[in-house]
């Protein structure tokens, strides 16, 4: 896994004319998307938002399909910056102004697969106000890229960008990403408020889980399935130091479970059953995590932790030499902790052919 | 254009293709494969290997020569399990090197136990270095802590195994057990550095292996201290330890600011020390990078000195019981694990 973006560089202060940043976008709009971000990421943030206030204020009016798509380069190609080559704080402003001067409606001229695939991925009502909508995917997108390098600060200031408080799904993924944080980072305030603001976050969805299971966007899919919101909920329970809790809401998981979600209900059962006390965690459940995924060392380590409490020392020592000679892994543990954030995540590309 | 345009960063350190998308078909039909298991894995787990045999042996005789001819019932307490209890002594910063076995008392359960003093040199060492090695250990780092490791390793015997883990998001065998030498350190150096550490994850299962090495098991770890998202918490870890029987020693050098993705505090380095210390070994920490070799060293020099008492479980033991050895010499003081696992 790479550094996280950013760090390290130095940007320089200076400023930005209006005509080379009219280039930036022009060059976003025309596919250089990398390369018309990493420009855009070579100078503070300061430092841009006069001249893409200047940019903004030519623009045509936004409820015109150029007016829309110009605006939207201007948010995305800060987006990219950030999501790639970090560095500053998420430049909240230079992301957020351009959208909040876009309309709520359709442009006329914007075709309309568009709008089919974003109620593919949302559900309709959620996808009816485009700026929301466009809010909401660009903040996720560059967020969760930062997440999938586990860059946590960067991937908070995104989201805190985007206005968790007006869109459910940005404040679900903060929710969730406190809740790493609260498990790894010790941030140990955040436990009972990640696991407050996730319940309200998914009580506000506006989709249904018929939407949800049918949607690409792992958000979405996450916020509509009651198993992830259990799991999610014992996580932390367990932080908060209530096995006993967590084993209740891991019991409140229903079968089937879906498969991203297997290696996840194992382990939490697991971990409560331990912590509650050792020798307490069920092997058949953790032998079908590892029989699942062979190769996660989350999953093979908490069989080998059991198989150790139980006294099976020989039988845990094979399965570690066994692992040990993997040359390959998955991670359905890391995968579920960091809502199954990608390098490259769908929205973003959505945002960007509706950009060009 | 594709999703993955120009440019595009490269993704995590898994294998390429080894994640469908999220939502893809591919990743939403692969199925959940119950069942447990592979038959390889578990009729092999279950069997009495000839390495765990080969281990057993080597302690028998270790401890034979002290049983009286013709005495059952002490043959009888020789061939059952006996828990071995490593110590060092010190007086000052200085290991006290003279001691008997009249000069120690033991206890388990806060009782006095019957023990003898093992000959340490006719144990043989089963030594697994497991090593950090995500982004944060890269460069220099690297070939110093290869130094050290070689150095380690080609000090010690014929019949001491050595074994390499390399523990970044996931731990792997850079080398399983065998006999001892430069090799140790050729591969720690010739191993890509990146990623970040699902370190407690590594060591339990570095742990948990150390039980397919011949000889008294020692886990000798490099770390920075950092740890990003293992499962394992520290009870986890703490008792994998108790398990293997294993006597821990870890190297510690400061986080290289510059790598951090996921913030670290001190607590990754707090929870080795513990380790360590519960299993009767020791943290050596580092300021700089060119004092490694110098580290590794300074285990080894205690491993040359320590003391080992064997004593006979009592049958009413069960769980964890704790462990305390006292020395009878003014000024002396002891380091020993603070306990074992009764089964």
């Amino acid at each position: 896994m790479p550094r996280p973006p950013g760090r390290g560089r130095r940007v320089r202060s200076r400023g930005v004319a209006p005509g080379e940043y009219a280039e930036w976008v022009a060059g976003y709009r025309e596919g250089r998307f990398v390369e018309s971000a990493r420009r855009a990421s070579e100078v503070r943030p300061e430092d841009a938002i006069p001249a893409q206030r200047a940019f903004l204020d030519g623009c045509p009016p936004p409820e015109t399909p150029v007016g829309f798509r110009q605006r939207l380069a201007s948010a995305l190609l800060h987006a990219e910056a950030a999501a790639r080559f970090g560095g500053a704080p998420a430049p909240g402003r230079l992301t957020s102004r351009p959208i909040r001067s876009l309309e709520e409606g359709w442009p006329p001229g914007i075709a309309p697969e568009f709008r089919e695939e974003a109620e593919r991925s949302w559900g309709r009502s959620a996808s009816g106000d485009l700026r929301r909508l466009v809010n909401r995917e660009l903040h996720l997108a560059a967020g969760r890229m930062l997440l999938s390098r586990l860059d946590l600060g960067g991937a908070q200031a995104v989201f805190a960008a985007g206005g968790p408080r007006s869109d459910p799904a940005l404040a679900w993924q903060q929710a969730a990403l406190d809740l790493l944080g609260a498990r790894y980072l010790r941030q140990d305030h955040l436990w009972k408020e990640g696991g407050s603001a996730l319940v309200r976050a998914v009580r506000r969805r506006g989709w249904s889980r018929e939407e949800a299971a049918a949607s690409d966007r792992a958000t979405a899919w996450a916020m509509g399935t009651p198993a992830d919101l259990h799991l999610r909920t014992a996580l932390a329970e367990l932080g908060q130091g209530d096995p006993a809790a967590a084993e209740r809401s891991v019991a409140r998981v229903a079968e089937p479970v879906p498969r991203r979600l297997l290696a996840p209900l194992r382990l939490l059962a697991a971990e409560s059953a331990m912590r509650r006390r050792p020798g307490e965690a069920e092997i058949p459940p953790l032998r079908e995590a590892v029989g699942a995924f062979p190769s996660s060392p989350a999953a093979v380590a908490a069989l080998v932790a059991a198989m150790q409490d139980r006294g099976l020392a020989d039988a845990a020592a094979e399965l570690a030499g066994d692992f040990l000679s993997r040359r390959s892994y998955e991670t359905p543990w890391l995968d579920f902790l960091t809502t199954w954030a990608e390098a490259e995540e769908p929205g973003l590309s959505w945002l960007r052919r509706l950009a060009v | 254009m594709t999703a993955r345009g120009e440019n595009a960063p490269p993704s995590a350190s898994r294998p390429e293709g080894s994640k469908p998308p999220f939502g893809s078909p591919a990743e939403r039909s692969r199925p959940v494969s119950s069942g447990g298991l592979s038959r390889r894995t578990l009729p092999a787990a279950l069997r009495r290997d000839r390495r765990r045999r080969l281990r057993s042996a080597a302690l028998l005789a270790a401890l034979t020569p002290a049983v009286a001819p013709g005495d059952a019932l002490s043959q009888f307490r020789v061939e059952t399990r006996a828990v071995l209890v490593d110590v060092s002594a010190f007086r000052g910063s200085e290991p006290v090197e003279d001691l008997s076995r009249d000069d120690f008392a033991l206890f388990a359960a806060g009782a006095p136990v019957e023990f003898r003093l093992v000959d340490r040199d006719s144990l043989a060492l089963a030594v697994l270095f497991a090593m950090d090695v995500s982004a944060s250990t890269a460069g220099d780092r690297r070939r110093r802590l290869a130094e050290g490791a070689t150095l380690f390793a080609s000090s010690l015997g014929e019949r001491d195994s050595c074994g390499v883990v390399a523990i970044s998001m996931a731990a792997r065998w850079l080398r399983p057990f065998g006999p001892c030498g430069p090799e140790v350190g050729r591969r720690l150096r010739r191993t890509a550095a990146g990623g970040p550490t699902a370190l407690r994850d590594g060591i339990l299962l570095s742990l948990a292996a150390l039980r397919g090495g011949s000889g008294r098991g020692v886990l000798l770890a490099f770390t920075d201290g950092d740890d990003n998202l293992s499962w394992a918490g520290e009870p986890e870890v703490l008792r994998s330890m108790q398990a293997a029987e294993a006597l821990v020693y870890a190297v510690i050098a400061p986080p290289h600011r510059a790598s951090r993705s996921v913030d670290s505090d001190d607590r990754g380095r707090e929870f080795l020390r513990r380790l360590s210390e519960e299993s009767g070994g020791r943290t050596v920490e580092v300021r700089d990078d060119r004092n490694l070799t110098a580290a590794f060293r300074e285990i080894l020099d205690e491993l040359r000195v320590r003391y080992v008492l064997a004593f006979t479980p009592p049958p009413e033991h069960r769980g964890f019981v704790p462990l305390r050895v006292e020395v009878e010499r003014r000024g002396v003081r002891v380091r020993a694990r603070s306990g074992y696992t009764a089964r």
